[in-house]
């Protein structure tokens, strides 16, 4: 095959693709963007016919959006400094230094990173209960201060630990 | 001999001090909910009452019996079984698609990865939205096929693939950079040595590409596997869990009897029982891992 045609062949393959990714993201905005009284007559539309930024008003000033964006900043900041502040003081003792005890601590810190955050779901949210931290912040970023579970980001830990080259 | 310990540890007190705050969480938010959920899984702990009593393996025996636990242990191994094979080979083809030079290469492997920076709640509702029955995109693309489409979330036999299909959309582009990577460490000269001796370009895929990509395909399924059995969030925000139990998962059988029902040890059993099985996975994962996975230049 000719290597022009190869080429846009892929084009090609690559904008169909683009177009699947691309269209459930799409079709949201489109939706933020239409007028609530059209939103039935031009439902699974990719583009927007008539254009209105009324709903992000409306969610603006009817939902308190400003506290929801302090609580999202608020925690994801003092998460990543909490996880920055106890693994690399961790991460450095167990790497650049040598003491008794330094390969049981790091045996079990390893492999307690196979256990989902939901084995301990019930006991955590017992815990927070008594320490009075239900319906606050603290339960979301001052485990990361020391150390926890977590649900998502296990997978990626383990592939930094992970011997597989 | 104080001496002789200061020569070999050198470090003295310090490693500790470095230490003391994982330590802290360590006792505080791992081993001690982790024994915790040991315990309570032996007793009726319960939610509303602070005292709890011993009842014996009474909990794991219901477990057992619970039909709907049956139910969510089908359905997280029916999601898992059909996301991970389907994700895993989309990923690879996807990379494989994306390992080029052209220009504008780059620009295609971030829209590819988009979905999975998107937070799962987010998804979540975009998805419930394209599967609306009448007016959603998906049905809308499908009718223009004269394919009659099913009502999706509201089908129990389709619920469980809607959800599938949107997990994949979110995950494939992760699994992708990740084999991406190991593509990009195919070493040239082999791809070179193979165009010398005239292999088709199949060839090139089954006897050079493929052996050099079991490590990230041992990876990806591994993560995929333990990822997918512990789905929550986006079957939570798309159908919480309906209809008539088609796409409650195991995670949503233990929240929905822990915290919503107050069952905390019923909870903790069931979560233990989650644990073994992932544990038994990853162990017989890893025991068949030499059958198949080649290693560079370890084999």
């Amino acid at each position: 095959m000719n290597k022009q045609v190869q080429k846009y062949l892929w084009y090609f393959l690559m904008l169909i693709l683009t177009l699947i990714f691309i269209a459930p993201i799409l079709s949201s905005l489109t939706t933020a963007l239409t007028p609530s009284q059209d939103l039935f007559s031009s439902a699974g539309r990719l583009f927007p016919g008539k254009i209105t930024l009324d709903n992000f008003r409306s969610v603006w000033n009817e939902m308190p959006m400003k506290q929801w964006y302090m609580n999202s900043i608020i925690v994801a900041t003092l998460y990543t400094l909490g996880h920055l502040f106890h693994t690399s003081l961790a991460g450095y003792a167990l790497s650049c230094t040598n003491f008794p005890g330094r390969n049981i601590v790091l045996i079990v810190a390893v492999s307690t990173l196979m256990v989902p955050f939901h084995v301990v779901m019930v006991p955590m949210f017992t815990l927070m209960r008594d320490l009075g931290w239900i319906d606050k912040l603290y339960p979301l970023f001052i485990p990361s201060f020391f150390g926890e579970l977590t649900s998502d980001s296990n997978p990626k830990r383990v592939n930094n630990s992970f011997p597989v080259a | 001999m104080k001496s002789k310990l200061s020569q070999s540890f050198p470090d003295g007190a310090w490693p500790y001090l470095f230490l003391l705050p994982y330590l802290i969480g360590f006792s505080l938010f791992i081993i001690g909910p982790l024994t915790n959920a040991c315990i309570g899984s032996f007793t009726d702990w319960c939610l509303f009452r602070p005292e709890r009593t011993f009842i014996g393996a009474e909990n794991f025996v219901k477990l057992f019996q619970d039909e709907s636990f049956r139910i969510s242990t089908i359905n997280t191994i029916y999601y898992v079984v059909a996301l991970v094979p389907l994700q895993t080979t989309l990923a690879m083809l996807l990379a494989l698609l994306v390992n080029r030079t052209f220009r504008g290469v780059t620009f295609f492997r971030n829209v590819y990865f988009a979905p999975f920076v998107m937070s799962l709640a987010s998804i979540g509702m975009v998805w419930s939205w394209l599967y609306t029955t009448d007016i959603g995109l998906v049905n809308r693309v499908l009718s223009t096929f004269s394919i009659s489409p099913p009502v999706w979330l509201h089908d129990p036999k389709w619920a469980m693939p809607a959800v599938i299909i949107a997990s994949v959309w979110r995950n494939v582009g992760y699994y992708m950079v990740i084999f991406l990577a190991w593509l990009q460490n195919v070493p040239a000269e082999l791809i070179e040595a193979s165009q010398v001796d005239g292999a088709t370009a199949w060839h090139r895929f089954r006897h050079i590409i493929l052996p050099l990509l079991t490590p990230a395909i041992f990876f990806t399924i591994m993560i995929g596997v333990i990822l997918g059995f512990q789905v929550f969030d986006i079957t939570y925000i798309m159908t919480q869990g309906g209809p008539s139990q088609a796409t409650t998962t195991l995670l949503m059988f233990i929240y929905k009897k822990g915290l919503t029902s107050g069952n905390l040890g019923y909870a903790s059993a069931a979560s233990l029982v989650l644990l073994i099985m992932m544990l038994i996975f990853t162990i017989l994962y890893f025991m068949g891992q030499k059958k198949w996975v080649f290693y560079q230049g370890r084999n």
